[in-house]
């Protein structure tokens, strides 16, 4: 076969395999232009390059690609059915936003109590009596709890983000058939970011139970009571 | 060792090429050809399916001499799918090669 039979052939071949848009057709044969022109300048005549090519009714076939064009019915079921999951699921996603935003909120009301403690700013006096030292050590408990809850926050925002990019991914092959790699369900974080954070959220464990149980006992000591909160009359 | 196989295993090695080097569509094509044991014409079509199901793309590039290349690149969805099916090749193909020789010494 010579180089015109050849690529007439595949033309042919590809159009009965309902290959039929012109400019598809013409991408493929071009490919096969290419080979032609870098083997003959290699020295190969066309008879030699059709042999080794092989059969273009055999090549065509490799061009069929199978009904990935699912039809418009099945394509609007699904995506009907993932709006309707969706309802639910986004109920879902705004209460973990609630809880991302929950922690983060305690983060700062620990931050401000602490605050409040350390300076003996007693803000709307919820701050009950208690002598100073005590509610420096308490303070800085609050401090820690702070951090510890800021890092919570960080994670859960994380994790939140995360779970969403799966449920995306999830919903995006179902309705185009394909199959994309699904993500992973845990947050792609570098080794250092990781264990700072993870550092961070220690310290500020240690610094809260360690504070907040100096900080007992210094008012135990101080009231002489296990229960430092009676004799200074905090709820009556 | 039949053609389904084969193909399989020639997306795993474009994708492995293209991983460390962009080529145009003769290059990547003479090279595996020249490896594996399939016609010239074998890695076209298959080139031509990964590009549609997303995992390499292409862009032109004017050279000097002889027609303009259609260089052929890994996409994101590319390494992360070769990535992936790397290793379970690697793992895979352990373990068949050692129950074959364990084979061969009983």
């Amino acid at each position: 076969m010579n180089k015109k039979e050849f690529l007439d052939t595949l033309k042919k071949e590809l159009k009965n395999n309902n290959i039929l848009d012109e400019d598809e057709l013409n991408d493929i044969l071009l490919q096969y232009e290419e080979h032609f022109y870098y083997k003959l300048e290699e020295g190969y005549s066309e008879e030699e390059i059709t042999k080794k090519l092989a059969s273009p009714i055999d090549i065509a076939k490799e061009y069929i690609r199978p009904s990935k064009q699912i039809n418009k019915y099945e394509k609007a079921t699904k995506i009907f059915g993932i709006t309707m999951l969706s309802i639910p699921v986004l109920f879902i996603y705004v209460f973990m936003l609630a809880s991302v935003i929950v922690v983060g909120a305690f983060s700062v009301v620990s931050l401000t109590t602490g605050f409040c403690l350390i300076t003996s700013l007693n803000i709307a006096n919820l701050i009950p009596s208690i002598p100073y030292l005590p509610s420096l050590v308490l303070g800085i408990a609050c401090f820690g709890l702070a951090i510890l809850s800021a890092t919570g926050t960080i994670y859960l925002a994380l994790y939140v983000k995360q779970w969403t990019k799966v449920y995306l991914r999830w919903c995006k092959n179902v309705i185009l058939n394909n199959t994309y790699p699904s993500i992973s369900k845990h947050p792609k974080l570098s080794k250092k970011f990781a264990s700072k954070i993870k550092l961070i959220s220690v310290i500020g464990l240690v610094v809260f139970v360690g504070a907040f149980i100096v900080g007992y006992f210094i008012m135990c000591l101080m009231a002489k009571s296990f229960e430092p909160w009676h004799i200074w009359n905090w709820f009556v | 060792m039949n053609i389904q196989y084969k193909k399989g295993v020639i997306e795993l090695c474009i994708l492995s090429v293209l991983n460390k080097k962009d080529m145009y569509g003769y290059e990547l094509s003479e090279l595996i050809s020249k490896s594996i044991d399939i016609s010239d014409g074998t890695v076209y079509p298959i080139l031509r399916k990964l590009k549609a199901d997303g995992f390499v793309k292409t862009y032109l590039s004017e050279e000097s001499a002889g027609p303009p290349r259609k260089y052929y690149t890994l996409t994101e969805l590319g390494k992360t799918s070769f990535k992936k099916d790397a290793k379970e090749w690697l793992d895979f193909t352990e373990i068949v090669n050692k129950m074959i020789k364990g084979e061969e010494n009983e």
